[in-house]
């Protein structure tokens, strides 16, 4: 919980948050962004100068300090040459332009370091729907050929799970830098196998773990990692949807093809699918690995000739006792979609944006002043008044952990963040760690509800990364 | 016990903590700055913490086993012993109500109250206490967090802590020492957005929420305070702000003027 910080540091994440705004000045989603993250005055500061100021920004944002927010998220450091890549440009290639692809090309196509050179697909209805984004880029049904273009740097994997690993290894061996999906491999020796070959290739790994670039957790872990909620104990994660998570086939002989994530030869369904984002999430709050999972899954009312299970609970133990459980039925969205990180003192719910504390709630007006005790900027402090009652706090609607609920996910920084790596030629650090964590952690759930056993988190599986804090730069 | 906290520490070494808990039905913040490290503000908060209990303890009110409830059941149908805070507490109550002209009063919850039922609470210099009516019933809740203001700055100063920020409930405020690159510590009321220094002072405030809310009574006619509205007090001690921010909202221009005489009143604010 101590704050430490230094002028590199300083420089660095001065530059994440001047990328922020470069990479969606152009935006619609700019505004909206400041203002989840901004006080209206500080929005227009920002409009208006067409540049950040790091402690406005850090201020607005309530990030305490950059030392924090490097030791919390140090992969935010692939902006740290924001500045000197202005004219720099990125030539990516998309493999699997679907849904999941497109998704990822609207991002792309809205960043101006990018270009976009060519789409691979088998199926041509996604290559017919990319162009539409992208008239201009080549396509090919065959990824190899795409490969084989050697003015393209990097290429994006949002294949089925089934086919990642072969593209990515087959990407790495044609000199290419990587953003694989999640989960990254279809079972663990793939997703060791991928890894391993990154490490020697020299090139740039990334994932698509979207949250580790969402305003909304990146804050709310480095409120976790301070102790502001106490000693966290336990995490509920959870993923509930009330649809049977089909697609529409034109021709029975696609169904395998366009609904591969219900068949076990190209998918492990919600495990894969799902869990991995929230898996990572609790490794993340709790900054270790657990030793023990254990779990349950059965196909209880989709029963449409699927394979993959469609309710799923799992526990996975830490060396403390400490528990992550994570869940997902899809006949019932109640409960939807949250990671419940429960500390002694208090509970972040990150995806809905909000904290709540056990007894009373810090008053946001102290802890403004935190913020700025920092930057050594202090205003005055707006409390004082008649007396508080308790009756005001009866029903804990909880704070926010960055003003209103953002729209934006990270996806969209993500991506950015890994064009800026290709450009600088840096992995940032833990980015890959944190992919290949979440794979293994998924995967290893789905087997031990396979198996119906107890499994332990197995060695060879471990990579130079197992203390979150201190191995992961040194690994690369 | 650790209390919920947020602990930072500079480069240069100094220190601030931040922690919060309810007590005395209300929310209290702290925050501390100086050079020390995270377990000795965590120990300092749990003496805090510790002795605002004690006072509870002893004059709550609201809780039927404290020292102040046995004298409300007790005190009109024998003497009871009560112990030395609370007399001094009750000896204080007592003075501050002919300082206010009677304005400060803690029996206004009695059955039956009116502006004498105060003289017939009788203290006694070996510490009893003995209620010349039925049904008096002392109410010290206005009082309190003025003088547990005043416990938590004794509690600090021998700590050596110099620059800390208090709120007992948004209402009783004292600040000691200055902020960072400031000079006392900068408070803004809710209501006006007037901005207070405080310089090793209390910032006090009695009023009313909302229109609908009808708590405040003038001891000497029975009549609600009504409205939106409300007083602050600028003051050195604690104590004196909690009688003076409730008294000074019910008084005439004459009765201020007295006040203005027994008190050490360093600024109004009306809001």
């Amino acid at each position: 919980m101590i704050v430490q910080t230094d002028s590199a540091e300083n420089i660095l994440f001065a530059n994440f948050f001047r990328v922020l705004l470069f990479f969606h000045i152009f935006a619609q989603t700019l505004e909206e962004i400041l203002n989840l993250t901004c006080k209206p005055e500080l929005t227009h500061y920002i409009i208006m100068e067409n540049k950040l100021n790091r402690r406005a920004f850090l201020k607005g944002l309530g990030i305490v300090g950059a030392g924090v927010l490097a030791s919390t998220s140090p992969w935010l450091a692939a902006f740290s040459e924001v500045d000197h890549t202005m004219k720099e440009r990125c030539r990516i290639g998309i493999i699997g332009p679907g849904s999941r692809g497109r998704f990822l090309l609207s991002f792309l196509l809205q960043n101006p370091k990018v270009d976009l050179v060519a789409f691979s697909d088998i199926y041509q209805p996604s290559l017919d729907e990319a162009l539409k984004m992208a008239p201009h880029a080549k396509t090919y049904k065959d990824y190899r050929k795409l490969l084989e273009d050697k003015s393209i740097d990097a290429v994006i994997v949002a294949t089925p799970l089934n086919t990642h690993c072969k593209i990515v290894l087959d990407a790495f061996q044609a000199g290419k830098n990587v953003y694989c999906e999640k989960t990254i491999g279809y079972d663990m020796s793939q997703c060791r196998s991928m890894y391993n070959t990154f490490l020697k290739s020299g090139k740039i790994f990334f994932t698509g773990q979207q949250r580790l670039f969402d305003p909304r957790y990146i804050k709310a872990m480095e409120m976790i990692h301070q102790g502001t909620f106490g000693k966290v104990n336990c995490i509920h994660a959870f993923w509930n949807r009330n649809d049977n998570w089909r697609r529409e086939v034109p021709s029975p002989n696609l169904e395998r093809f366009i609904n591969w994530r219900l068949y076990k030869a190209s998918s492990k369904g919600l495990m894969t699918e799902l869990a991995c984002h929230q898996l990572q999430v609790g490794t993340w709050a709790l900054q270790k690995l657990p030793q023990k999972v254990m779990g349950y899954g059965a196909i209880t009312f989709w029963k449409d000739g699927r394979e993959v299970f469609d309710n799923i609970n799992c526990i996975y133990t830490f060396d403390k006792g400490e528990m992550m459980t994570w869940g997902s039925d899809i006949s019932n969205k109640f409960y939807g979609l949250e990671e419940q990180i429960m500390g002694n003192w208090g509970t972040v719910e990150p995806e809905r944006g909000k904290y709540f504390f056990e007894d009373i709630d810090p008053a946001p007006a102290f802890l403004q002043m935190i913020n700025e005790w920092e930057n050594k900027v202090f205003g005055s402090i707006p409390f004082a008044g008649t007396s508080w009652a308790p009756e005001t706090a009866d029903e804990n609607h909880g704070e926010y952990i960055l003003g209103k609920r953002p729209d934006n996910d990270g996806t969209s920084l993500n991506v950015d963040a890994f064009v800026e790596s290709v450009i600088t030629h840096k992995q940032p650090p833990r980015i890959a760690e944190e992919g290949y964590y979440a794979a293994i952690l998924c995967l290893l759930g789905h087997e031990a509800i396979t198996r119906g056993e107890i499994l332990s988190f197995p060695d060879e599986f471990k990579i130079n990364y197992s203390t979150y804090h201190t191995k992961a730069p040194s690994a690369l | 016990m650790v209390l919920p906290h947020v602990f930072q520490k500079s480069p240069s070494g100094e220190s601030l903590y931040y922690t919060w808990f309810s007590a005395m039905h209300t929310r209290v913040d702290l925050i501390f700055i100086s050079r020390e490290a995270e377990s000795f503000y965590s120990n300092l908060t749990n003496l805090i913490h510790k002795r605002i209990f004690e006072i509870e303890q002893i004059a709550n009110c609201f809780n039927p086993k404290t020292e102040i409830s046995e004298v409300n059941r007790s005190a009109a149908s024998r003497k009871v012993k009560i112990t030395e805070e609370l007399y001094q507490l009750l000896q204080c109550c007592i003075q501050s109500n002919f300082k206010t002209c009677g304005l400060f009063d803690i029996t206004t919850d009695s059955k039956n109250f009116s502006s004498t039922t105060i003289s017939q609470v009788a203290l006694s210099e070996d510490r009893e206490i003995f209620f010349g009516l039925p049904d008096i019933y002392l109410n010290l809740s206005g009082f309190l967090k003025g003088y547990a203001l005043e416990e938590i700055h004794i509690i600090l100063k021998n700590a050596g802590i110099h620059d800390a920020l208090i709120n007992m409930g948004n209402s009783s405020i004292l600040g000691l020492g200055h902020q960072i690159g400031h000079t006392g510590w900068s408070v803004k009321l809710q209501n006006s957005g007037e901005e207070i220094i405080l310089e090793n002072e209390c910032l006090t405030t009695s009023g009313n929420n909302s229109v609908q809310q009808l708590h405040i009574v003038n001891p000497l006619n029975g009549i609600f305070v009504t409205g939106k509205r409300s007083l602050s007090v600028v003051t050195t001690s604690g104590i004196e702000g909690e009688v003076l921010s409730t008294a000074l909202l019910l008084a005439n221009n004459f009765q201020r003027q007295q006040m203005a005489h027994e008190f050490q009143i360093k600024r109004i604010i009306h809001s």
